[in-house]
């Protein structure tokens, strides 16, 4: 027989009780309410910090299952809304999602075999680590035409722009800004050494006057958003 | 009871399509460098809110300066503007940074800071906590609040800004009332005191009185440039006074002008818009009122004017009453203070269209603090 307390089961209880605690929690309250978000906050802390959830690294697309996996939680751990809403009667919190996990990961898996397609992203290199994303951004072969329009816009409304200048230093106007915060841009603190103006001088007044304007700019060139 | 208090981080995975969307964004960009950052920032901002949706929390990517491609060309943009409340900003740092930079064009116009921590291989990150402004270009993660912090500052709510530009379009909050309107509601003897047709000292009780203030305006400007009219007739004084308005540039001679204008002839478009609002009796007892004038400058700019007004039939302001104006980072830009005997106490300045500040009225130690957006 074993002794209670040596009982792994009990620890185990422990944290389901802690769990199930949470979300009483979180479903005694409205949809959007702090406290159902304070207690979803705590709740998805607790399930991390256990590690309990499947893992999958290098299992193709494990982060899109277990991000639909989180979604899944939030919205049917009180009420049903894209499935079954959780009965804690029937399974643990753990339980539960692992069960969807799994079946997203299956689904992946699935999908994957189907395409069997050349993936841009996470590719793994010959000793098997992934490889960091941002290193394969390829090199742009020419400027952006979105850059080059900034810049011929820019130098056709030239005179209009420096008209709009810091108090006093008619050098510091918003021609003159766009231009140097273009990329590749110069730091901040060269312009304020440069020009002998406090940084958030100078970055408030881009804010103010040069920002609003190249957004506008924008807008009038069709580029709302991507 | 749950313990909210303890300091916890939440990891989330990064998937494919928001991979794909910060690769899309950063191949956009002329450099290196300057693709490495949008894509961290893309990140960042696609994390953020994928855990706001998951608390029901609505944002609007779309809304969001990180997600105009000439805003994210332009600057070091990485804010997601939440729903009906504004945009937060979102810093990735990397797994071995303890600090991360906050660059200057996200120093205004954020709701909130919050860190995000990416790892190596952009599979993901940790939401590492949250601060409400930043003071200084590097945060040390040690200054930074739990997620849990950050909730709570997303349900308060923000403290009432006066929306300044809106007066010029007669929008007005009940609270800040026409003076006509205003002095209705008070007693007759307070109103006829307020109304006194004083300016300068000067009662503009008779018709050269008036335009021998005006003339005294005008001759001490730099330049003078009497119009020749005003000499001839009292009815160009108007005229005389809404040109000074338009050209003077000595702030003194332009309030004094609008001030003139007002007791001649209140509802005169030149001269600006002037609301009051009633304080309460918040400062020991003493029942006080604020005016705020503000006069349309050239190059988006705007004169404001602060008045605080005794009131409950006081003539005199209690002496020691401090005008505080503050601005975002809660440093005081001009201050003054009531002596024995003064009816009012007032400020004046110049602000940028958009630009922030506050007015800090205080008899120590109680004070009010108003908020404003210009």
């Amino acid at each position: 027989m074993t002794h209670p307390i040596l009982d792994p089961t009990s620890r185990m209880d422990e944290f389901d009780q802690q769990l199930r605690q949470l979300v009483i929690a979180a479903c005694g309250q409205p949809r959007g309410s702090l406290e159902r978000q304070r207690a979803l906050n705590q709740l998805i802390w607790q399930i991390q910090r256990s590690g309990k959830l499947l893992r999958g690294v290098g299992v193709p697309d494990y982060e899109d299952a277990l991000q639909q996996t989180w979604l899944y939680c939030c919205r049917n751990l009180c009420e049903a809304l894209t499935g079954n809403a959780y009965d804690p009667e029937i399974a643990s919190v753990i339980t539960w999602l692992n069960a969807y996990l799994k079946r997203r990961l299956s689904d992946r898996q699935r999908e994957v075999l189907q395409q069997q397609a050349e993936r841009a992203f996470g590719q793994i290199s010959e000793t098997g680590e992934l490889l960091n994303p941002i290193d394969q951004i390829p090199a742009p072969a020419s400027p952006p035409p979105i850059l080059e329009e900034i810049r011929e816009w820019v130098e056709r409304e030239g005179a209009q722009l420096r008209r709009v200048h810091v108090r006093d230093r008619p050098d510091i106007n918003c021609q003159v800004l766009i231009l140097r915060r273009l990329p590749p841009e110069t730091p901040w603190e060269t312009l304020s050494q440069e020009l002998g103006v406090a940084i958030a001088t100078l970055s408030n007044f881009y804010q103010r006057e040069c920002f609003p304007r190249l957004l506008k700019f924008g807008q009038s060139q069709g580029y709302l958003d991507s | 009871m749950i313990d909210f208090t303890q300091d916890l981080t939440i990891t989330l995975p990064i998937p494919a399509s928001s991979r794909q969307v910060a690769q899309q964004f950063a191949q956009a960009q002329p450099t290196p460098e300057k693709a490495a950052q949008v894509y961290r920032n893309t990140l960042a901002v696609l994390l953020m809110r994928d855990y706001l949706q998951m608390l029901d929390i609505p944002t609007h990517l779309e809304a969001s300066y990180s997600w105009n491609p000439i805003a994210r060309l332009c600057a070091d943009v990485a804010d997601l503007e939440i729903t009906g409340l504004g945009r937060l900003e979102c810093r990735a740092i990397q797994m071995s940074d303890r600090s991360c930079s906050v660059p200057p064009e996200v120093w205004q116009d954020r709701i909130g800071y919050v860190v995000v921590q990416l790892d190596e291989a952009g599979r993901a990150g940790t939401l590492m906590g949250f601060v409400p402004t930043v003071t200084t270009a590097t945060l040390p993660l040690t200054q930074l609040q739990s997620i849990d912090a950050l909730l709570v500052h997303l349900h308060q709510p923000a403290p009432a800004v006066v929306q300044l530009s809106q007066w010029f379009q007669q929008i007005f909050a009940p609270q800040w009332q026409a003076i006509a309107t205003w002095l209705d509601n008070r007693d007759t003897n307070y109103a006829m005191a307020f109304r006194a047709k004083r300016v300068k000292g000067v009662t503009l009780d008779t018709p050269e009185a008036v335009r021998g203030l005006v003339e005294q305006l005008y001759t001490s400007q730099a330049e003078s440039d009497l119009p020749t009219a005003l000499s001839a007739t009292n009815l160009s004084v108007i005229p005389a006074l809404t040109q000074l308005l338009e050209t003077t540039q000595d702030e003194e001679i332009r309030w004094t002008a609008a001030e003139l204008l007002w007791t001649l002839d209140p509802d005169h478009p030149a001269a600006g818009v002037r609301r009051i609002t009633d304080l309460g009796i918040q400062l020991a007892g003493h029942a006080i009122a604020l005016m705020v004038a503000i006069l349309p400058k050239p190059n988006q700019k705007v004169a404001v004017l602060l008045r605080v007004y005794p009131m409950a039939g006081q003539a005199y302001l209690p002496p020691d009453l401090q005008l505080v104006g503050l601005d975002t980072s809660g440093n005081a830009f001009l201050t003054t203070q009531a002596r024995r005997k003064d009816d009012y106490i007032q400020l004046k300045f110049t602000a940028d269209l958009g630009e922030r500040f506050s007015v800090r009225i205080a008899l120590e130690p109680a004070s009010i603090v108003e908020n404003f957006v210009v």
